[in-house]
């Protein structure tokens, strides 16, 4: 499980790969709070190479959602897997945080 | 019904994976649909997680998996103290970030992942049987 984190003129960019478990989450989950919380800035999140996600990785993300939407930026995701799409869906997360196809969408949808 | 695999962990997160692990090589010669294994996944991750960080006084994590003729049947049995996870009434539906519950969104994952699912106390153990229909 690896994170990288850029600055894209004024947008945060969380890299993501690997499975987002148990174990994984509990390693990663205060480097990516650290990451992208002190920017408050519109943030994407590249999930292209996340080939697993169970409740505590969308508990992150729906952490680090809330916690930009209340300093004003949003958070969108790309690039999600069809079993992480349908993991999304089913825990409503999906309707709450937008989940789009390309890294073009992402940036359109934050900076909207 | 093929008789399956069963293996006793010990209670600590790196059973996880260990029984992921297992499992799929267990159900690797039935050639399941990778949707399927992912569903399996996630409701694996969850029950045995959930029994890592919540069981009390378990000492151990007791992992079975039987494949059907259209399903896998997953077991986790702890020896902790009388616990369902399943009673649990979970997060309510949310419309909004600010709504939205951040814990305890594990279990109703699995119930929605599940074809079936069933608690029972047996003897001095827990038992949540899962059934991920193929």
């Amino acid at each position: 499980m690896t994170l990288v984190i850029t600055d894209l003129s004024g947008v945060t960019k969380a890299e993501l790969s690997g499975r987002l478990d148990t174990a994984n989450v509990n390693e990663l989950e205060l480097k990516f709070s650290a990451g992208v919380m002190p920017k408050s800035q519109p943030t994407i999140v590249d999930l292209t190479q996340v080939t697993f996600i169970a409740s505590l990785g969308i508990r992150m993300l729906l952490t680090a959602a809330r916690g930009l939407s209340r300093r004003g930026a949003k958070l969108v995701m790309f690039g999600a897997n069809p079993a992480v799409i349908e993991i999304f869906e089913m825990s409503a997360l999906s309707d709450i945080i937008p989940v789009v196809p390309t890294e073009a969408d992402a940036i359109a949808a934050v900076s909207g | 019904m093929d008789k399956g695999i069963s293996l006793e962990l010990p209670k600590a997160l790196t059973s996880v994976e260990e029984g992921r692990l297992a499992v799929l090589a267990y159900l690797e010669p039935f050639g399941v649909a990778s949707a399927v294994i992912n569903r399996l996944e996630v409701v694996l991750e969850e029950l045995v997680s959930n029994v890592v960080r919540h069981a009390q006084d378990a000492t151990h994590v007791r992992l079975s998996a039987a494949m059907f003729e259209n399903g896998v049947c997953l077991c986790v049995e702890d020896d902790g103290a009388a616990f369902d996870p399943l009673a649990s009434a979970g997060p309510q539906p949310f419309d909004t970030l600010e709504d939205a519950h951040i814990g305890g969104l594990g279990i109703p994952l699995v119930k929605r992942l599940s074809r079936s699912l069933a608690y029972e106390r047996a003897g001095n153990v827990n038992l949540v049987r899962a059934v991920i229909a193929t």
